[in-house]
């Protein structure tokens, strides 16, 4: 048997005003030398207080209780100050979620290696400097000297991702901690990023510890698999075994969710000739002043393509690839300098065409109750005779709401429910086209498999056609009949869900080989073809 | 919010509440006359006749506190008021139209705050006649900078906000957008600003009328009750100067802590606990 | 950040330019015509003719922007006029007061600074402790205190009763002399907006020291009294100067008070002399020179905020305002 790096046992913690509200309760798990073990869980579920609780760092007024933590045979809870300072410096790496957020966004990149090192190490200013750079490049940043001396707000979020895990990863850790390190992450980015982590856990036998909601990211991943609920682990296997055989209820249901968005959805019969909106050769540019000059940046360029009566049609992109804006277009939210959007539906464009943005919360006036938010649309499209509230139980229902939350403000809800009071709200103009921008970017996997299967629902039922704008090609595969893809501001494929997993266009097959596993024995299968292919390159 | 703080806040109302109600029914509650000059009884210390004292007029340096306060609140209230008029109309057409006039606007704004507010109120009673009223307009004059400031900040940010976008969306119109969505969420601001704005204008009056450009003398307010006490302070009569000062501090204490109160009930719930959930 | 000087150089021109035409409008604004302002009396004694011939010579005939632009040069070139009541240059009486109102206004800095910066990243670590509660009372009371009052107060205490300080003027011997005398009014004219300064930097503080970036660098294992000095105080620091920028104005304007009750010879005391003279050229040099001095101070502050912060110096190329 392995040794095990870390073991959790009977770990409880709690509020410090109120020792009666448990945050976990009895969690114990192990690491094992080498092995990369994933927790699992949804949001509240407890999984990132148990990883800071790994470094004896909880946020303040949360205190741990009971239980032992214990690192190479030494309890980490009793260690003295300077003890544990050189455990989470030197033993532990730290990844975060938040990529900006994680930096002194006043100290360049350098200045935190520097820190880093001159804390725990006696090198000197140069050869912290080569190390660094070393270590960048390991992280396949290009430009490596450039990232070194530049600010954190400088660099892209996938280029933090990296420079994070090259800190974490500096002095060697024996274990490295990663929490949700690729959730905000492009998924070419995210398998680049899973891709490091597992090869420097092979090459220097660390082992990791993987707190995700992603199962797709388990299977890629993990060896072991803890999964939590409410506080307590629920369920522990390997990872072969929680796939095939899972035993818990909600181990089976999470199963089952991740399956559903990882369907490939049929295309769809289009009977009706004319379509509702087609948008001709659509340019947008942006102007940024450079000292007198005006410098500007395509954000779109010549964007065709036609969207039918009741059709659902993903538009796929990375960040910065033009999606939002053209979304921005669409809903006349900002001009456009060429081209047409012509709108062919039956009720006005405004009322016609309506909005869900990624982040629900953002797009409700705070001080409004739910009841107001959804109603808003009613105000400015009256019609006699209605009755208002009447309408908004209805929609309410659509979205599987209870009428209860009316006067609930949306801050109390949860991320799914924010996601529906937006959708309640744009449905309840009965609009022919519901453009979606990126609306799983803020749920865990559970909830966008409901999401998923309400919006197929709400297009049956209402023959609403839908725009699902995401980078994530996986969910689109699952909803939409058509999908576009889009880069650096031009569409260069438009293909059918069922037919893009066969393109030959060079840039969606890149996106398709960073989709994740659907199954951990996928991982081996691939790994063998891998093999194969390289010995065929060698061969020749 | 912390028991200790409640309890505090209670006793700051209750303070503000009968000053409130002292100073309007000042003529039943004195038998004195705060303008009626009485040589036979100058420069009396406090005694049982004088709570407070007589100045050296000898005029009851109490009821003189009492009128005073009615013109010191008087002025401070309706100072308020005129700032917070022209700052957030200001502000909100500043804000709200963006671009060039936004631009041109925010310059003057600059320029007008980087004169120092006392030289500007100088500045400006040179050229209206010491009166109440110009005492209100001097004041209002030169304070609604930081409040046009502050609501164009807002309302230039507020217009980036999603939510502004999403309303669009469903159909709002400009002036829809700014009664239903800017107006209501700058209304926080605009109240606690009204709040600081009665203690600015209370100060501000205190110190304008001591430099001797404010409320002309024969009329009390708390701010030239001490005009000439300096003089007198430095011969032995505090109580001359004791007292309007203790009175203006505590009101002006009092209103300041209860608009930063304000302030804190007012932040969203949401941003007090720290961010989305 | 040659680009942000430049653009920040411009805009604080701009602002003077403004300034300097509101100026010139009050200036217009004032009671009797400049022709008076300059012969006082004896102009209702000339003739028509003459009474002309001056309004043509002072250039009164020419459109606005001409006169304003004459008068704007002759500003710059130094050409500020005559003091009604005493006749002196004006030029020279500012020479003369300036020199105090400097000293003054520095050494209220250094009490603001110290205390400022001890209570306020003290009160900001240690968040509802006593000292925090105790600070906060005195925060507000200093807030609320009119600062003429004040020193008033004071003066009772240090020169009437105990007698150890003086209450007026600049000292003259030696520099235990001129100690005594600056440390009343430098100690009122500073402590008049400390509270603003600790709550700013309390608060900063106590937000900065709960951000995630903090709890990444314990989690590297860096020292907390690194984290503190390293990260957390200049982070806080950021709004702490941008606030001493706006205050400026604030203190030169609490030192014409304080300087008046000190008979501290200065612009302060100066301007508030030439208003209740109705002396205009004086006042009004003094009103351009401090808001010159303010604009000035403030474009000072911003670069060194853009100095310390490579952030600031973005967010303003793209111009989106401040």
């Amino acid at each position: 048997m392995k040794e095990h790096v870390l073991t959790v046992e009977n770990l409880s913690v709690c509020l410090q005003s109120n020792k009666e509200q448990q945050l976990l309760d009895n969690v114990a798990f192990v690491v094992p030398a080498g092995e990369i073990v994933a927790i699992i869980g949804e949001s509240g579920s407890g999984k990132s207080i148990t990883a800071k609780a790994m470094l004896n760092l909880l946020p303040k007024g949360i205190a741990i209780s009971s239980g032992k933590i214990e690192f190479l045979h030494e309890n980490v809870l009793t260690m003295s100050k300077k003890q544990q300072q050189v455990y989470r410096g030197t033993q532990v790496g730290f990844v975060f979620q938040d990529t900006y957020a994680t930096f002194d966004a006043m100290r360049t990149i350098g200045q935190h290696f520097r820190e880093l090192f001159s804390t725990h190490t006696n090198l000197s200013k140069q050869e912290v400097k080569e190390r660094a750079i070393q270590l960048l490049q390991d992280m396949q940043l290009q430009n490596a000297e450039n990232v070194y001396e530049s600010y954190p707000f400088e660099l892209s979020g996938g280029m933090r991702q990296r420079v994070q895990l090259a800190l974490a990863l500096a002095l060697d850790p024996v274990l490295l901690i990663a929490d949700e390190p690729t959730t905000a992450l492009d998924l070419r980015i995210q398998a680049d990023v899973l891709h490091l982590i597992k090869d420097w856990s092979t090459r220097t036998g660390g082992s990791v510890l993987f707190i995700t909601h992603d199962l797709g990211v388990v299977a890629e991943m993990a060896d072991y698999v803890v999964v939590m609920q409410n506080g307590t682990v629920i369920e522990t296997a390997t990872v072969m075994n929680l796939f095939d055989h899972p035993v818990h209820e909600h181990t089976k249901q999470l199963l089952h969710h991740h399956r559903e968005l990882t369907n490939i959805r049929e295309q769809l019969q289009i009977v009706e000739s004319r379509p509702l909106l087609t948008v001709e050769h659509v340019g947008k540019a942006y102007f940024k002043k450079k000292w007198f000059r005006k410098h500007s940046v395509q954000a779109v360029s010549d964007v065709s393509f036609p969207i039918h009566k009741g059709e659902i049609v993903g538009l796929i992109g990375e960040s910065g690839s033009g999606k939002s804006t053209l979304s921005r277009l669409l809903l006349q939210l900002e001009s456009y300098e060429k081209g047409k959007i012509i709108w062919h539906g039956s009720s006005p464009f405004r009322k016609g065409v309506q909005w869900v943005h990624q982040d629900p919360l953002a797009s409700f006036d705070p001080r409004w109750d739910v009841e107001k938010i959804v109603g808003e649309g009613l105000d400015y499209w009256k019609e006699n005779g209605e009755n208002k509230k009447e309408k908004i139980k209805e929609v309410l229902q659509k979205v599987g709401l209870h009428e209860h939350i009316l006067s609930v403000y949306p801050y109390e809800l949860s991320g799914g429910m924010k996601q529906r009071v937006a959708i309640a709200r744009a449905l309840l103009l009965k609009p022919e086209l519901l453009i979606l921008d990126e609306p799983f970017a803020s749920l865990d996997m559970s909830s966008q498999a409901r999401m998923l299967s309400l919006l197929q629902e709400i297009n049956k039922r209402e023959k609403t056609a839908i725009l699902f704008i995401s980078h994530d090609i996986r969910a689109a595969m699952a909803l939409c009949h058509r999908i576009l893809v889009m880069e650096k501001g031009r569409i260069v494929e438009e293909a059918h869900a069922n037919e893009l997993v066969s393109s030959i266009n060079v840039y969606t097959k890149s996106l398709l080989s960073s989709m994740l596993t659907l199954h951990p024995s996928d991982r081996l299968k691939e790994k063998s073809t891998m093999e194969e292919n390289e010995y065929a390159i060698q061969k020749n | 919010m912390r028991g200790k703080r409640k309890w505090f806040v209670n006793v700051l109302l209750c303070y503000l509440l009968i000053l409130l109600l002292v100073t309007f029914l000042a003529p039943v509650l004195t038998p004195y006359d705060p303008l009626s000059i009485g040589l036979a009884k100058t420069l009396q210390p406090p005694s049982a006749a004088h709570l407070f004292g007589t100045d050296e007029l000898g005029r009851d340096v109490l009821t003189r506190l009492l009128y005073g306060g009615r013109i010191s609140l008087t002025v401070g209230a309706a100072a308020m008021m005129m700032a917070i008029v022209i700052g957030a109309g200001f502000g909100v057409i500043s804000g709200f139209l963006g671009g060039v006039v936004d631009r041109i606007m925010m310059r003057i704004l600059d320029a007008l705050l980087s004169i120092p507010s006392i030289l500007l109120m100088i500045g400006i009673q040179v050229l209206i006649p010491a009166s109440l009223l110009s005492v209100v307009v001097i004041i209002g004059m030169t304070s609604w900078m930081p409040i046009a400031r502050l609501i164009r900040t807002e309302i230039l940010s507020l217009k980036g906000e999603t939510f502004i976008q999403a309303s669009v969306v469903v159909g709002a119109s400009s002036s829809q957008l700014l009664t239903r969505h800017l107006l209501p969420q700058c209304l926080p601001t605009i109240i606690v600003m009204s709040i600081s704005g009665v203690s600015h204008a209370i100060l501000s009056e205190a110190t304008l009328s001591f430099l001797g450009i404010g409320i002309p003398p024969h009329e009390p307010s708390w701010g030239n009750m001490l005009m000439g006490a300096q003089s007198y302070l430095l011969s032995g009569a505090w109580w001359i100067a004791l007292f309007p000062g203790l009175l203006i501090t505590c009101t002006v204490l009092a209103v300041t802590y209860l608009g930063d109160v304000l302030q804190d009930r007012f932040a969203l719930p949401q941003l007090k606990k720290g961010g989305r959930s | 950040m040659t680009r942000y000087i430049v653009s920040r150089l411009f805009e604080a021109m701009v602002v003077l330019l403004i300034g300097s035409i509101l100026c010139f409008t009050f200036i217009r604004m004032l009671p009797g015509s400049p022709a008076a302002a300059m012969y006082g009396d004896q102009i209702q004694k000339m003739s028509q003719a003459d009474q002309v011939r001056i309004a043509e010579n002072l250039g009164l005939n020419e459109p606005l922007y001409t006169q304003y632009a004459k008068w704007f040069i002759g500003v710059l070139q130094g050409e500020w006029g005559r003091s009604y009541t005493t006749g002196e240059e004006v030029k020279i009486m500012i020479a003369h007061a300036i020199e105090p109102t400097i000293i003054l206004i520095l050494a209220s800095a250094v009490f603001t600074v110290v205390l400022s910066l001890f209570f306020g990243v003290i009160t900001g670590l240690r968040r509802y402790s006593f000292l925090d509660h105790a600070t906060t009372v005195a925060s507000f009371i200093f807030m609320s205190l009119p600062s003429f009052w004040f020193a008033l107060m004071l003066m009772l205490f240090f020169s009437v009763y105990l007698g150890v300080l003086p209450t007026a003027g600049l000292g003259q011997e030696g520099i235990g002399d001129w100690l005594k005398h600056l440390i009343m009014p430098a100690f009122v004219l500073g402590i008049s907006h400390i509270g603003y300064y600790i709550r700013i930097l309390r608060n900063h503080v106590a937000v900065t020291q709960e951000k995630e970036f903090v709890w990444a660098l314990r989690a590297r294992g860096i020292s907390e009294k690194t984290i503190l000095w390293k990260h957390i105080f200049p982070n806080a620091s950021l709004p702490y100067l941008s606030f001493m920028g706006m205050s400026l104005s604030l203190t030169i304007a609490g030192s014409v008070v304080v300087e008046t009750l000190f008979s501290w010879p200065g612009l302060g005391s100066l301007s508030l002399k030439s208003a209740l003279a109705h002396d205009y050229p004086v006042l009004m040099a003094v009103i351009l020179l401090s808001m010159s001095i303010v604009i000035l101070g403030s474009f000072v502050v911003d670069l060194i905020c853009a100095w310390i912060d490579p952030r600031m110096r973005q967010h303003l190329l793209k111009g989106e305002g401040r």
